[in-house]
């Protein structure tokens, strides 16, 4: 079970948001789609959830078009979206709206708002930043469809409610469900996905097990010559030089005990790939 | 349970050998039940696959044995094949670096002696 982008792109007047975007999102996994500001995750998952028409490509779930069968789209949840939330309902009965559309549990949504504080007497357009993401959250987290994509659902939040909601993402996790977070704050979230999908201005970089895409990148520093030895039949993946020394990303064997090799994060690799000016 | 992890390897190795401290440190003790991959994942927001390869590690290993439909056990005998893993790891881990620190230093053999000595004195 899982959804498939091929080839999807997407203009905004002469910026292309999406180029060429072919990506899987399975069942079984809970998929990191990182990406800078602007880098496209927000539209490919608006394009998923059926809210901006990709002008090429095709999105399908178990081969059917999305757009097609709107049966399959009950199966997908998009969290993120302010517009499609009713600005001037309390917040209860938005999640009163959520049982009765078949696509959450009440009691869980209440349950999650006594522990995130959330007062759910109040209306959406009252909260505040913060709070508005873990109303958010609260609606992903209740709902018990298939596919959840999370767009930035740790922003805004102080880190006491950033580690409810990756514990209680785990918890509501199991093997037949997909859940993707889209967010440009690496570190926190390493650890609780599997998989990473890394885009950069619209284009997809990276798609793969997380620990295997770290398995052989390491940052190698040292004298400049021996750097070059040590790593003559690595890819260079970036290179900076720092107060005469020199300090490349790689990915392949190194073997030259005059430099020093270290294993780096995925942040820290992130970084690296989607700089500017090259 | 407080397990912090680094940067140095991949999350299911340094989790495998927090375990693997716990069972010898019997934490964990023989013939008795480790927390599930679920429990252990929402304990230490950890994605269920990372902790799954770190078990998967641990049964390779002969620590752990899986009962069919109750879980993960620590194996009997997994402390003393603990030991003798570590005992055949003692010289590499410990001695080599020691032994080349102490070369840099200039120290000869009965410096370090009396050094070892003195430690184990304290």
């Amino acid at each position: 079970m899982k959804i498939e982008c091929s080839n999807v792109s997407r203009s905004f007047g002469r910026t292309k948001a999406l180029d060429g975007v072919s990506l899987s999102f399975e069942k079984g996994h809970i998929i990191g789609l990182l990406g800078r500001n602007g880098a496209g995750k927000s539209t490919l998952i608006k394009s998923i959830g059926n809210r901006i028409y990709q002008d090429f490509g095709s999105i399908t779930i178990e081969g059917r078009e999305i757009r097609r069968s709107p049966e399959d789209f009950e199966r997908i949840m998009i969290v993120g979206d302010e517009n499609m939330l009713p600005s001037s309902t309390k917040l209860k009965n938005v999640f009163r709206m959520l049982e009765d559309s078949g696509a959450g549990s009440f009691d869980k949504a209440m349950e999650l708002s006594r522990k995130f504080k959330l007062d759910v007497n109040k209306k959406w357009e009252k909260l505040s930043t913060g709070y508005r993401t873990i109303f958010k959250d609260i609606i992903g987290l209740a709902c018990v469809r298939e596919f959840v994509f999370f767009d930035e659902p740790i922003l805004g939040l102080d880190a006491n409610h950033r580690e409810l909601f990756y514990e209680e993402l785990l918890s509501a996790f199991s093997p037949d469900r997909c859940f993707v977070v889209a967010t440009h704050l690496i570190e926190e979230i390493a650890p609780v996905i599997d998989t990473v999908i890394i885009i950069d201005k619209g284009k997809v970089l990276k798609a793969e097990d997380k620990d295997s895409l770290l398995e052989n990148i390491y940052m190698v520093s040292g004298d400049r010559s021996e750097v070059e030895e040590a790593t003559k039949n690595c890819t260079i993946i970036s290179r900076t030089s720092i107060l005469g020394q020199e300090k490349v990303l790689v990915e392949g064997e190194v073997e030259n005990e005059n430099v020093k090799k270290e294993r780096v994060d995925l942040q820290r690799y992130f970084v690296e790939i989607t700089k500017d000016g090259e | 349970m407080n397990y912090t992890f680094n940067d140095d390897s991949p999350i299911f190795q340094q989790l495998a050998k927090a375990l693997e401290d716990d069972i010898f440190l019997c934490t964990y003790k023989e013939g008795s039940a480790i927390p599930s991959t679920t429990e252990l994942s929402v304990a230490l927001h950890i994605n269920p696959a990372t902790v799954l390869k770190a078990m998967n590690l641990l049964l390779d290993e002969g620590l752990i044995e899986k009962k069919r439909g109750i879980g993960m056990f620590v194996k009997e005998g997994a402390v003393e094949r603990i030991k003798d893993r570590r005992k055949s790891l003692f010289q590499s881990k410990f001695l080599t670096p020691m032994l080349q620190e102490a070369k840099r230093l200039g120290m000869d053999r009965e410096e370090i002696i009396s050094a070892i000595m003195m430690e184990e004195e304290k």
